[in-house]
Formats: C-alpha cells, structure tokens, sequence
C-alpha cells in the first residue's frame, strides 16, 4: 500500500507539459490562446529552454522569441485561404516560479477570417519535447455562435470548425434586425472588384437603410406622435427627419470614435444608457411643455365655452400657437405650429441612441483598415434611414388634413384630445426612455 | 433593458405603431450542438428522479436527500450564522487575515497545486486552535450536504495519507488547506467563502438566499484509500455513474460521445475563469429514458454537495434542460481503465480527468482532477440579478 503511495507521487503527472489551445471565433475572425503549463519534473528543461542566455530570468527579447517561434509553428486558414495569425498579447511568469512547475505561459494569436467562409481550419505543430500534450478547445461567447461542427485530428493537433452556425436559423423580426448589420458587415470583409461593384454596394447599403428604420427605434414612434398632434407641416417633416439621421449618424460616429481613442468594450455600455437618459430628459420637457400649451383647449373642450374671438402669442419656448375661437370654423385645425429650434431639439433627442448595427460595421471598418469605406457605408446607411424617415413624416402630416376633414362634423373635444393626447404620448415617452437609462446606469 | 426592447415597449404606446419585437435579444445559440445528431430516438420523461451510486460499501459518500426547496433560504442563513461565528472566534490579526476584498482578482486566487507551488491568502487550518477549526467545520456542513461535507473532509484526508507516503515535499497534507472570506458576510449583498488547498478549491458565493459552488475543483490523490480501517472513495459516484452512462449508450451514440483525440486533463481548470466551452460528444436529446435517467444521476453526483435546498432548485433546472445536455467521453469505456469525460448543460459545466499523462508515469485511476462550473454564473455572478 505505502509503496503504492510512494510511487503515485513520484509517478504524479508533473513529468509532462500541458499545451492547452483555445479557440474563439469572433465576427471579425479567430482567436487562440495557448496555455503552456509544465510539471515540475520537466519544468526546469522547459524553463531553460527560454531562458537562451541562461542568466536565470527571462528577458522581454527572450520571451518575444518564444512567442515567435510558437508562432510561426501555428497554421490557420478558411476555406483553403490563409488566416494571418499576428501575436496579440503574452504574458510569462517569472522563471523561478516557471522553473518549479507553478507557472503558465499565456499566449494569445488573432487573425482576420474572411467573410462567408464555410470551414476554418487550425493546426498547432508547436512540441517542446516529448513530455508535451496538447488539448484543443472551442469556446463560445455571449456574441459568438457555437460552430456548426467540431472535429478533431492528428492527436488533437489539428482542429477543423464547421462555420455554418445558427445565425440563419433565426426567425421573425430578430432576423430581419439581424440581417442589415450582418449583411453590411460580411461586405465590409470582402474586397471590391470594381466601381459597379461599389455602386452597388453603397446602394445596397441605402437599401438597408431604409429597410433598418423600419425596425424597432429611430424615433419614429415620436416622430409620429409629435407631427400628427402638432398637425406639423412638410417642412416640418423634413427637418425632423433630416435631424434624426444625422444625429443618428453623428452619435455612430462620435461613440466609435470614443471607443477607439478610449478602448475597451464597457464604453458603450456606460455611454448608451447616459444617451438615453439625457434624450429621455429632452423629449419628457418638450413633452411637459406641449401638455402645458394644449391643457388649456382641452379644457376649453370640455366645458364647451368660448371667447368669441381669438388671439395669438408666444411663449417664447420654441413653440407658438394661436388660439382661434371655439366656435368658428376651422377651429379644429388650430393652428399649432412648433418652431424649428423645438423640432431640432425633438430630432436631436430621438436620433441621439447609437444602433449597434451601424457602430459595429464603423468600428469592423477601422479594424480592417477600410475606415473610408465604412463611413461612405453608414453614410449611405443614414441616407436610407432618412429617406423612409422623412416618408414616414409626410405621409402623416399629409394624413392629418384628411383626418381634419373627416372630422369636420364630428365633436370638436375628440379632435382637440388628439393633440393632448399626442403631448401626453411624448411626455410618457421621455419618461420611460429617462427611467430606462437611469435603470442600466443603476444596474 | 436593450435599447431595442425600450423601444418596443414605449412603441406599444402608440395605435399608430406597427413596429416589431425586440429584435436584439440574444440568441441561445450557445446550445448549437456541435456534434452530429445520434440516430437513437428521443424519449424520456420530463419528471426523472434521481438515484444514488452503487459505489461498494464504505467507499462512498454517504448519500443524502434533497430537502425541500422551501429550505433554500435557511441554509443560507445558517451559512451566514456560522461565518459570522467563525469571524467572531478570530482575534483581530487573524479576522485581517481571513478576510478580503471580493475582486476579480481574489476570487480566481485558487489552484489545485500544493502550497509550495501556489500562494494562497486567508487562514491555513493547521494555524488554527481546536475551538477555530471546529467553527470552520460549522461553516462547511452549513453550506454543503452532508454528503458534500463528507466529500472534502474525504479529500483532505487523502492528502494526509500521499504525504504521509513520503516522496516529493511540496507542502501539501490534510491540514493544509486555507479558508478566506471575501466580502461582507451579511443577508443582503454578495460574499464568497473559498476554501480549498491541493487538490480542492471550493468557492462557495451567497446572495441572500441564493448559493452555489461554481467554480469548485474536486480532486483526489489517492482516489481511493483506507484509513482507520474505513475504505474511502470521494470521487466514487462521479466515477461509477459516468461509467454507468456510457455503457448504458449504444454503439451510435457512444461514437458520437467518444472524443476522437486525447483530453487526459480537464479544460476549464484553474486560471480559466469566464471560459465557456462549446459542446461536444452526444446530445442527450437522443437518450432514451433509462439513458436519460443514468445522466441524471450523474449530474446528482456533482450538484448534491451544495446543501439540499440549493441544490434541489439546481438540479431542477438542470432536469428541465436535460435535452440540451451533451456527454463527451474520452478512453476506454470499462470501469478501472483512466478517462476523461465532460458534461454540458445550458446551466453547467462538469468535467472528470484521471491523471494519465505519459506511459506509467501518471496516476492513473488513482488520480483525479475535476471541475464543476456554472457558465455565466462563476462566482455567483448572475445571483441576486
């Protein structure tokens, strides 16, 4: 029994080197973090085969070696097309602690994969000694699918990764929010082969602009709030509509901009809900106000006495109005008519929440070294969210006279209640949009 | 809240509004199966009990039942109780000792390498009077089933008997584990005990009423002993039960189950905190229910050392996503031979290596390592969300 024993802890599995590969593909491509963990029986070899000059430490050039000649035994490609691995990030113990079997050596490759491609193959040759095993694995994250399939060869020194994931077997409206940035990401990746080919690809990118704004966001719940209870003119529509897109665009650009001057991944995590709650905050006072200069003749409605005359003025708030005598025709079609700086400020305020869509295609742009490309991109992009925008605005404010019409001869309190009700709707807007924000900058 | 789904909410506000659902809800592409589909067909139950291991008399831990699920909180509560008793019990240098900040950093502070290998922090047991280690006692049968308590006081004794064996020192033995408090032990807020050395790392995080072991690192060197007369196998019910398994798979799925290439050591050890693996092997959605009632039990053998109302709700979950769960294998499939095997589920991550390493110069079934993760939820950090 006891010599049992004793041979177990001489025969401890300290006399063989863990070589663990991990493999994370990303949108952008693949990433492979090798972790080298030797026993303490062969540690000293593998400690002393790093240290070149043998002066007990391990130098930044000594270590940039190591990472180079891992390296350049390391072999990815997609589809028979070559991934060019660059060294990321490494990190060595000190090589006392390496030396007695208590330290790992990290080492992390990333490389481009290109778009669509259907099989990403990786092979690792890198053998410190027959005293080394390697294990290769896959692993997912919260942005990343898990690979179609999985196959392992060569005594797991080879690893094949089926790349035809779930991304398409998605349903319904997530799928069709998913396919505009997708598809402008995929065309991001490959290269142009001519001027029709970039034509197309910058109208194709209008396209899916426009097919963008009709998913959820981009201020058209309030756009539609505010003209059809303002009774807002072409005009009107035009410039809330131009405003949304390049706040909208302005916002893309800024917050990448920031994420790149800055780094890190959490940015848009804090900036985003502060975004939401400055707009909410906007539109809950613009709304606020609205229900202030709208309150009156609703009241007016409901206790159905009238002036016999009417008046104008302003507030001095960026928005005007006149007030018409109850009871004379075209009272209904009271004359209500924001300023422009108003439906600025309303513009700016729905406009101001960047899309991931497009912040991810700018921020794949840079990456790939395609910064022009990408912003000729979003900026088509925008013009497509635009044009169904501003659509959407005159095909209501050119409603609203029918509905005028149409109510000609009916009460005049339901109308009037319109227009507070549409206040009222951007006011609880803003509310929920500024309780959202402050929520995730709680949490 | 998503950006989009604020907007799909405040555009259910509006008649006039036509827009669509929250479009950016993530996708559970995570349970993609990465194996090819088993021809076996899918049946089973929804309701599966689970049984206890056959693991021979005296050399398995002993079994325990889940309490109800209302007991959740009390557990908890006890576990509070007893810390706080433990802190009590400490003079100042001490309680300055055990005591941490619950950082990232701290929390991944933990190894399955003897002393002279890995810095630990907090208290080592043999620093401690009679009276002190008994309160620590205390905080571990609150946390864990009796069969969990059981399990470590198993593995440390182990550790006693290989350095009682004589051979290589690297400072390990069965008194030679370290227990540290890392955040403010309190009915509300988050707050973890760690305690482990060689060849155990249990992290054990409180939210309130909430608990889990994720991560915790059982180990065993020997596998299986005799001390005082008693036989000892910590590790028995998670050995006989995965041999179970995949003897209970037929030849289809056991090809599907059996990993093409060598994995002798688990994966996700330590350092590898915020990993999550992409599945392998066979999809239990192909088991029929006698299969699906053998992975029951071996996913039992891993969630049941929590104490019996947290680990009631676990194993719950872990029933309702059975189907989602994959079974990889890697060695020979007759009991006594080394493997390694691995077992996914949306909620957890379970893997078991024996110790092979190089011709004879390994272990083998004498020495095991594993794992048990909560993917998302290490160090408890999806509770109290």
């Amino acid at each position: 029994m006891i010599l049992d024993l004793l041979c177990a802890v001489l025969l401890h599995p300290t006399d063989e080197l863990v070589h663990q590969a991990y493999l994370t593909r990303s949108p952008t491509g693949l990433t492979v973090e090798l972790d080298l963990t030797p026993g303490v029986l062969v540690a000293p070899a593998f400690a002393h085969l790093l240290d070149t000059d043998g002066d007990g430490t391990l130098s930044p050039a000594e270590a940039g070696t190591h990472a180079a000649a891992v390296l350049s035994t390391l072999v990815a490609d997609a589809d028979d097309q070559a991934v060019h691995l660059t060294l990321t990030k490494h990190d060595y113990p000190p090589l006392d602690l390496l030396s007695a079997g208590g330290g790992t050596v990290t080492l992390e490759f990333s490389g481009a994969v290109p778009g669509g491609a259907h099989e990403l193959r990786f092979e690792d040759r890198y053998d410190p000694g027959p005293a080394s095993v390697i294990q290769m694995s896959v692993l997912t994250t919260r942005d990343t699918h898990a690979p179609a399939s999985i196959t392992h060869a060569d005594n797991g020194r080879t690893i094949t990764l089926g790349l035809d994931d779930a991304a398409a077997t998605q349903v319904g409206g997530a799928a069709m929010a998913e396919a505009s940035g997708s598809a402008m990401l995929d065309a991001l990746r490959r290269p142009l082969t001519s001027p029709l080919a970039f034509l197309l690809l910058i109208g194709a990118c209008a396209l899916l602009g426009a097919l963008h704004a009709l998913t959820p966001g981009h201020g058209k719940t309030l756009l539609a709030a505010y003209l059809v209870g303002d009774q807002g003119t072409p005009r009107q529509a035009v410039v809330l509509g131009l405003v949304i897109t390049c706040t909208h665009t302005a916002a893309v650009l800024l917050l990448g901009g920031a994420i790149l001057v800055i780094g890190g991944s959490t940015l848009p995590h804090i900036a985003v809900p502060i975004l939401t709650v400055v707009s909410g905050g906007v539109v809950l006072v613009l709304g606020l106000r609205l229900v202030r200069s709208r309150l009156p003749r609703a009241q007016q409605a409901n206790h159905g006495h009238g002036h016999g005359h009417g008046h104008g003025h302003g507030h001095g708030h960026g928005i005007s109005h006149t007030h018409p005598a109850p009871d004379q025709p075209g009272a209904v079609t009271v004359a209500h008519k924001p300023s422009l700086r108003a439906t600025a400020a309303l513009g700016v305020s729905a406009g101001m929440i960047p899309c991931p869509e497009a912040l991810s295609v700018l921020l794949l742009a840079i990456g790939l070294n395609r910064t022009a490309l990408g912003l000729l991109m979003i900026t088509a992009f925008s013009l497509g969210l635009a044009a169904v925008l501003i659509g959407l605005g005159l095909l209501l404010v050119s409603g609203a006279p029918l509905l005028t019409r149409a109510t000609t001869h009916r009460p005049q309190w339901m109308t009037r209640h319109l227009s507070l009700l549409s206040a009222l709707v951007v006011t609880i807007l803003g509310a929920l949009l500024a309780t959202s924000g402050l929520g995730d900058l709680l949490t | 809240m998503s950006h989009r789904c604020r907007v799909a909410i405040l555009a259910a506000l509006l008649l006039t509004s036509a827009c669509a659902k929250d479009a950016s809800t993530p996708s559970d592409a995570g349970t993609t199966t990465t194996v090819p589909a088993a021809t076996t067909t899918a049946a089973g139950s929804s309701e599966i009990p689970p049984t206890k291991s056959t693991c021979a008399p005296g050399s398995t831990t002993p079994s325990t039942e889940l309490t109800p699920a209302a007991t959740a909180g009390t557990a908890a509560a006890d576990t509070l109780t007893a810390t706080q008793a433990f802190l009590a019990g400490l003079d100042a240098t001490q309680k300055s000792t055990v005591l941490a900040e619950r950082t990232a950093a701290n929390l991944a502070q933990w190894s399955n390498l003897p002393d002279q290998l890995f810095k630990r922090a907090g208290l080592r047991m043999d620093t401690l009077s009679t009276a002190q280690k008994t309160l620590v006692k205390k905080v571990l049968e609150s946390a864990l089933s009796s069969s969990g308590y059981a399990q470590v006081t198993q593995i440390s004794a182990a550790d006693g008997v290989l350095a009682a064996a004589g051979g290589m020192n690297l400072d390990f033995g069965a008194d030679h584990y370290w227990i540290r408090v890392l955040g403010t032990p309190a009915a509300t807020g988050k707050w973890t005990i760690q305690y482990g050395g060689h060849h155990l790392a249990l992290n054990i995080t409180l939210s309130g009423k909430d608990m889990t072991l994720a991560p915790t690192l059982w180990g065993a060197q020997p596998a299986s002993y005799t001390a005082g007369g008693t036989p000892s196998e910590p590790l028995c019910g998670e050995t006989v039960q995965a041999f179970a398994l995949i003897d209970a798979l037929d030849a289809t799925q056991q090809k599907a189950a059996i990993l093409t290439t060598p994995v002798k050591e688990i994966v996700l050890g330590a350092g590898q905190d915020g990993k999550t693996l992409a599945q392998e092997g066979v999809k239990a959605s192909t088991f029929t229910s006698a299969q699906k009632q053998k992975l029951l039990d071996l996913i039992d053998e891993w969630i049941t050392p929590l104490n019996g109302g947290a680990a009631a709700a676990k194993l719950a979950e872990a029933q309702r996503n059975l189907d989602d769960t994959t079974f990889a294998w890697y060695g020979a499939t007759t009991i006594g031979q080394p493997v390694y095997y691995r077992v996914q589920g949306p909620t957890f991550t379970i893997e078991f290596a024996h110790q092979q390493g190089q011709g004879a110069n390994a272990g083998g079934i004498t020495h095991i390592h594993s794992i048990y993760r909560e993917p998302e939820n290490d160090y408890g950090s999806q509770l109290g969300t």
